[in-house]
């Protein structure tokens, strides 16, 4: 173990990433679509485990934001044809703007009224996508039949361009997991009134990070979007804000990878038990009380949070 | 030069007069105590002064500024830094990352989004010089909340010192501790106050402490100042005596 750890982070993330690229010439369409789910999951929990992992601020309302990405791609290259490289990059623009607004609000309360706040603020914007601006939205409906252009429109390609831009985004949180924002996050998370009188404006530093997640959860839910070319009201209801929630329990809330691994073996889980079973949900929940009570670190545990010289002395 | 000057401050919580009409000032460089029973407003003085309670009624002037109103992290960048009675760190950040983490926010660098903790050179450097002066350097690689508590205190007055403040305010540093920690701790506020040449001013109950290093001390009592002066005539004031030890030998205590 002492030999790989001394490989640098940069080479796995390669090497990891080639392999991934790799699977496109080996797998079937049905397990290349479910690959690209994976990915989708995956960046999905990456971009709520940012607030609620690094930033301690558990948040119930997640989904809405995934949703409102994949809704402005809908709405955008359907009922306006707009090109979807216009419409995509456009997802978590919006999504981040409106998070800027409902994370205005919710970064006032601290822990159990900081969930509450998202949860209603969550269960608002889906209500509002549902009923109150049905005419835009398809309503219960959705929208089906998002144009998806030609190169990107086989499940081995999409899965490669899902795959690019996982791995872009997945760099650009590594790098912030790096920087001072996120340890200055850490440290909130930890002791958020000692963060105060080291000068940290604490308030600004937790919506900025609501901001950020919420950017990155609107990549993911465009992403989606144009996966199924079809989007529905459900991606914005509270129970999608629990599947990026058990995924980060399950693969590990303090470091990045954890959170995408977790969400992808559990959709991966998902289909698997479903053909033999159809309580998936008491599968989910026995297994979320196992992780919970037996590796409350989950399965990727203590990797990036916790530096290794530390976690070696303990 | 008067750094600080606090001007019949009042703070009630429900019926208990917490600061009681509390005047006083602090001279550039000066290293003075604030002296009091358990409950006589210590702390609640020092959270007035740093903005995490407002006063009821009096201003708190620092460098010639109004602090009253001020949320607490700008009054730290004007240069107040404190430390706090029960020790006060981050738990699950390393040791260098703690003071780090002080030193970026010093340095404005909070909120930087892309640029490598490690790739912070010459700040790192003065974590590093501050580890040494708190003499934690060797546990910079330890998590701050397995420390001993008497090294948790270091790293607070570490947190503390990483903002350069011009006024530093400790919160009884050697609460809990055994006397060699107590010992120890002493030796390195003394040894703040020469080295970084910071107006210093700390809360104790310990006498020994007080006597042995400050060099001006206040009396509190039931949130009130009743004296002011340098050690010898705190000791000699007849009401302090009475009032703060009620005994008959408390000469002698004093002089512990």
């Amino acid at each position: 173990m002492q030999t790989l750890r001394t490989i640098p982070a940069w080479t796995w993330g390669l090497l990891a990433a080639v392999a991934l690229a790799g699977l496109s010439f080996v797998l079937g369409e049905f397990q290349l679509i479910l690959a690209s789910q994976m990915l989708i999951a995956g960046l999905f929990a990456m971009s709520l485990n940012i607030i609620m992992g690094f930033g301690g601020m558990v948040h119930f309302g997640h989904a809405a934001f995934y949703g409102l990405g994949a809704y402005t791609v809908a709405i955008l290259a359907k009922n306006y044809n707009i090109p979807l490289w216009v419409a995509l990059p456009l997802a978590p623009v919006v999504s981040a703007a409106l998070g800027a607004v409902v994370g205005w609000f919710c970064v006032r309360r601290v822990r159990l009224y900081f969930s509450i706040l998202t949860l209603a603020f969550g269960q608002i914007l889906y209500v509002i996508v549902l009923s109150v601006a049905a005419d835009f939205t398809g309503g219960d409906n959705g929208i089906h039949g998002i144009p998806v252009p030609e190169i990107i429109s086989s499940a081995r390609n999409y899965y490669l361009f899902t795959l690019l831009i996982f791995t872009l985004c997945f760099v650009a949180l590594f790098i912030i997991t790096k920087a001072p924002f996120v340890l200055t996050l850490r440290a909130i998370r930890e002791n958020a009134e000692r963060a105060q009188f080291i000068g940290v404006d604490v308030r600004r530093h937790q919506l900025t990070t609501f901001i950020i997640g919420s950017f990155f959860a609107g990549i993911a839910g465009g992403l989606m979007a144009i996966l199924n070319r079809f989007v529905g009201p459900d991606m914005l209801f509270w129970t999608t804000s629990s599947e990026p929630i058990l995924g980060s329990l399950m693969g590990g809330m303090f470091s990045l990878t954890g959170p995408a691994v977790g969400a992808a073996l559990l959709l991966g889980l998902h289909l698997f038990i479903s053909q033999y079973t159809e309580f998936w949900p008491t599968v989910l929940g026995i297994l979320t009380i196992i992780v919970v009570l037996a590796a409350p670190t989950g399965l990727v545990g203590l990797t990036d949070d916790l530096p290794r010289a530390a976690r070696s002395a303990e | 030069m008067t750094i600080l000057s606090i001007e019949h401050l009042n703070k009630a919580f429900g019926g208990l007069q917490a600061t009681n009409d509390v005047s006083l000032s602090l001279e550039q460089g000066e290293l003075s105590a604030i002296i009091g029973p358990n409950g006589a407003g210590k702390s609640t003085l020092f959270n007035l002064i740093t903005g995490y309670h407002r006063p009821d009624s009096g201003r708190v002037i620092f460098n010639g500024r109004d602090l009253i109103g001020l949320p607490p992290h700008e009054i730290v960048r004007l240069g107040i830094g404190r430390s706090f009675q029960r020790s006060n760190i981050f738990p699950r950040l390393t040791v260098f990352e703690n003071v780090q983490t002080a030193v970026l926010s010093h340095y404005q660098q909070s909120g930087h989004l892309w640029r490598g903790t490690s790739r912070f050179g010459k700040l790192n450097e003065q974590v590093e010089r501050i580890l040494h002066s708190i003499g934690l350097w060797d546990k910079r690689a330890r998590l701050g909340g397995k420390l001993a508590l008497g090294d948790q205190k270091r790293l607070e007055m570490g947190l503390a010192l990483a903002l350069e403040p011009k006024l530093l305010l400790l919160d009884e540093p050697t609460a809990g501790m055994s006397s060699e920690e107590t010992a120890s701790t002493v030796a390195l506020v003394k040894q703040i106050s020469d080295e970084f040449k910071v107006t210093l001013l700390f809360t104790e109950h310990d006498m020994a402490v007080v006597f042995g290093i400050a060099q001006t001390i206040h009396v509190l009592y039931y949130g009130g100042i009743v004296a002011s002066g340098k050690p010898q005539e705190i000791a000699d004031n007849p009401e302090v005596q009475k009032i703060y030890l009620g005994e008959k030998d408390a000469k002698s205590r004093f002089r512990g």
